[in-house]
Parts: C-alpha cells; structure tokens; sequence
C-alpha cells in the first residue's frame, strides 16, 4: 500500500510540473473547429486574460446580438456563444470595418455567425474594453 | 472497409486530441480531474463501507451555501470561506453519534437542504451578478468549471490532493480499523473520535476540491461508483481501495476526454462513464462467482 502510495505522489507531482511545459501556438486561433465544451473554455481564457491574446488573429462562431447603450449613443455589436449545459453564455464583442454599414450589412438578431479578425481593445468612459476588430463576417 | 472507416476515424479523433491538447486549459482539466478523482475514490471505500454514502451530496450543498456567501462577500479566493465551512459541517455530521438528539440521517438531509435553500436565497436577494440562473447551474452541475482553472487553482488543487494521500497513507491502519469496528477500537484504547475527525477533515476537503469537477449535485458519484465498482469483484479492502482509485481515474480520464470531444458537460459525462464502469464491474462480479 506504500508503495501504491507512493507512486500515487510522485505522479501528482510530476503532472503537476508538467504543467509549465505547455505550448504557446503562434498564428491563428479557430474555434471554428473545436467542440463547444473547448470554444467555452477558451472563450473564458480570452476573457479573463484578455492582455495575452492582444494581436491574435481569432476566428469563431457564435450568434449575433446588438446592443444599443444610450449614453454613449452607440451599438455594441456582440458574437455570444453558450457552454455544453446550455446555463452559461459568454459575448465577444466585435467591430466590423468600416466598409459595413449598420444595420444593412449586418446580421439579423440571434443569427448564427461566423467572424475573424484581429483581438484589440479600446478606452470608453474610462474603462478598458476589449473587442475583435472583424474583416470577413458569415451568416 | 470497416476498419479503413474505422482507421480514419480513430486517426482523426487522435488528431483533435492533438489539437486540443495545445490548449493549456485542458492540461489543467486532466491534472485537476485526475487528482480529484484520486482523491475521491481513496475515501469513497471508507464512506461506503461505514455507510456515509449520501455525505458527500450533503457536504457539497453545504459548499454550495458557502460559495453563495462568498460570491456576495466578493472573496476573491472563495476556498478561504468554502474549505472551513465545509470542514466545520463535516465534523459535525461524522462525529455526532447515535446519542444526538437529531439521529445522522435526519442531520444530514437537515444540513443538506438548509445550505441549498439559504445559499439560493442569498444569490437571489444580493447577487450582483447579471447571470445569476449560469451561475447557479454552474455550482450545482460543474458546467465548464474545470475547463476555466487557472495554474493557481491546479497548484492548489495538487497540494491538497497530495496532503489527502499523505494523510491516508498515514492514517491507513487506523482509518482501516474505524472502517470496520469503531467500537473494538474505542475499547482498546484507541481513540476513534480523532480519527473519526481526520476522515471528516479530508473528506471536506475532497468535497471542496470535486466541486470544480463534477459540480454540487453529483459529487456523490465521484465518491460511491469506483468504490461500488471495485466491490463487485474484489473482496479486501486493500483489493477494493487499489481497484477503486484505478478506476476513478480512468473513468476521469475518459470522461474529460469524452467531453471535450464530443461537447458534453463535463460533469455528467464522467458520471456516465462511471456507471458503465459499475455495470462492466457488475457483470465481472457474476461471472466471477
């Protein structure tokens, strides 16, 4: 029993170690082409460390909701994906270039989309937002 | 064609694995899972055997009540309020014998859906959260918890785990001997109560831990199926512990696998797998007589 024992702490503490060895990828994130369980996750990730994927070219599904807030007199347009028990939504916000026009050129509410472009951040009312600044949109 | 078919499919569920394992969140999924359900299953033959299955669901609504006190305190480390709290009820409920005015069962269910209720009731009346409904399916079904870590929780995660193990490994004798006789063992000098105690600490701790696996309702079944399982075919204790923490981290493994392949929640894939391991074990048992 000991020995089981053993063996049993030093495994946690060479998985534990390991979990500095991770890769960093380089180049495009497609959540396109991962299960929704990943796109959540790593949806979370962009959200909560949102400073380590400045730059990152992103490209991802989701459905498309718009916000208009009243002090600013401005729409905030949002792609809003759910987690695998359907309790959990999390939005990323995006801007389309300029050669779209709101709201001709964008999609209907709640319509599935398809977005990429380049994950940036802007200063508002003295707060930090971050947001996908989108070239190419799908619906 | 079958296997070419099959062959393709087989390389291209490898190459997802691949894929997905770029992602550090899903390393910290499987060390996570993996040491929960280690720990889990080394205390679920004891809880079975001493008949303190339904514990574990109590113990974890008790979590939840203290995780919904938290939230509203805005702790940002929430384990401070959740891991003693939760220790706290434990003890009560291993330690309070048949002398009590309020017997165990009756305790137990008291503790269970009090903590429910009243942490409900909290995360309705001062919740600042704008996805209250998420929040709560979250803590109560695990969601995606597991797959949203940080290296600090699997840090934190990985030193409790090997404080579990150690204090198994410690009390082995012992914890085998209030498994089985606790009242032998009172007469004999040894003082039970403490060791009663140290179950009741760990077992909190594992509760904590498994919150963020499976979430509050099915917590219960990370602790009883291995252990349940293990007991169709193995007779000894040490037999049926070995074999329990073997399959408690396959079933993990496989669950969080499953999961992340296909897009289920976390959680209710693992207790899937969980029953088809018992039922497999099940029919082991009978065939082996």
């Amino acid at each position: 029993m000991k020995k089981f024992a053993l063996i049993i702490i030093l495994m946690i503490l060479i998985t534990i170690l390991f979990t500095g060895c991770n890769k960093s990828s380089e180049g495009i994130i497609d959540l396109t082409i991962l299960s929704s369980t990943m796109v959540y996750g790593e949806i979370n990730n962009i959200m909560t460390t949102p400073e380590d994927y400045l730059g990152r070219r992103i490209r991802m599904n989701g459905n498309y909701y718009a916000l208009y807030y009243d002090v600013t007199d401005s729409f905030y347009h949002y792609a809003v994906i759910e987690d695998a028990t359907s309790c959990c939504q999390q939005g990323v916000e995006f801007i389309l270039s300029e050669n779209y026009a709101f709201p001709d050129d964008y999609p209907t509410e709640t319509s599935a989309i398809e977005i990429e472009g380049v994950f940036d951040k802007y200063e508002e009312l003295g707060e930090v937002y971050y947001f996908l600044a989108v070239d190419s949109i799908k619906f | 064609m079958f296997f070419k078919c099959t062959g393709y499919k087989m390389s291209e569920i490898f190459n997802k694995l691949y894929l997905y394992f770029q992602f550090p969140f899903v390393y910290y999924a499987m060390i996570a899972g993996i040491l929960i359900a280690l720990c889990s299953s080394l205390l679920g033959v004891t809880l079975v055997l001493k008949r303190f299955s339904f514990i574990g669901d109590g113990l974890s609504h008790v979590a939840f009540g203290a995780i919904a006190i938290a939230a509203v305190m805005n702790l940002t480390n929430q384990l401070i309020l959740v891991l003693p709290v939760t220790i706290i009820c434990a003890i009560l409920l291993l330690s309070s014998g048949q002398n009590s005015k309020i017997k165990g069962d009756a305790a137990l269910a008291m503790i269970s859906v009090g903590s429910l209720a009243i942490g409900y009731l909290i995360l309705n009346l001062f919740s600042k959260s704008s996805n209250l409904a998420g929040d709560v399916c979250a803590a109560l079904f695990g969601s995606t918890s597991i797959l949203t870590l940080t290296i600090t929780d699997v840090w934190i995660c990985g030193i409790l785990s090997v404080l579990v193990v150690v204090i198994f490994l410690l009390f082995y004798h012992k914890i085998f001997a209030v498994t089985f006789d606790e009242d032998f063992m009172t007469a004999t000098g040894v003082k039970a109560k403490t060791y009663n105690l140290i179950m009741a600490t760990i077992f909190a701790v594992v509760i904590v831990l498994a919150m963020n696996l499976v979430g509050a309702l099915l917590i219960s079944a990370l602790v009883i199926f291995p252990a349940l399982s293990a007991m169709r075919v193995f007779k000894s204790f040490r037999a049926v512990t070995i074999c329990a923490v073997i399959i408690s981290v396959i079933c993990a493994t496989l669950g969080i696998l499953i999961s992340i392949l296909a897009g289920t929640p976390v959680g209710s894939t693992i207790v899937a797998v969980d029953i088809v391991c018992f039922l497999i074990f099940s029919a082991a048992g009978k065939l082996k007589g």
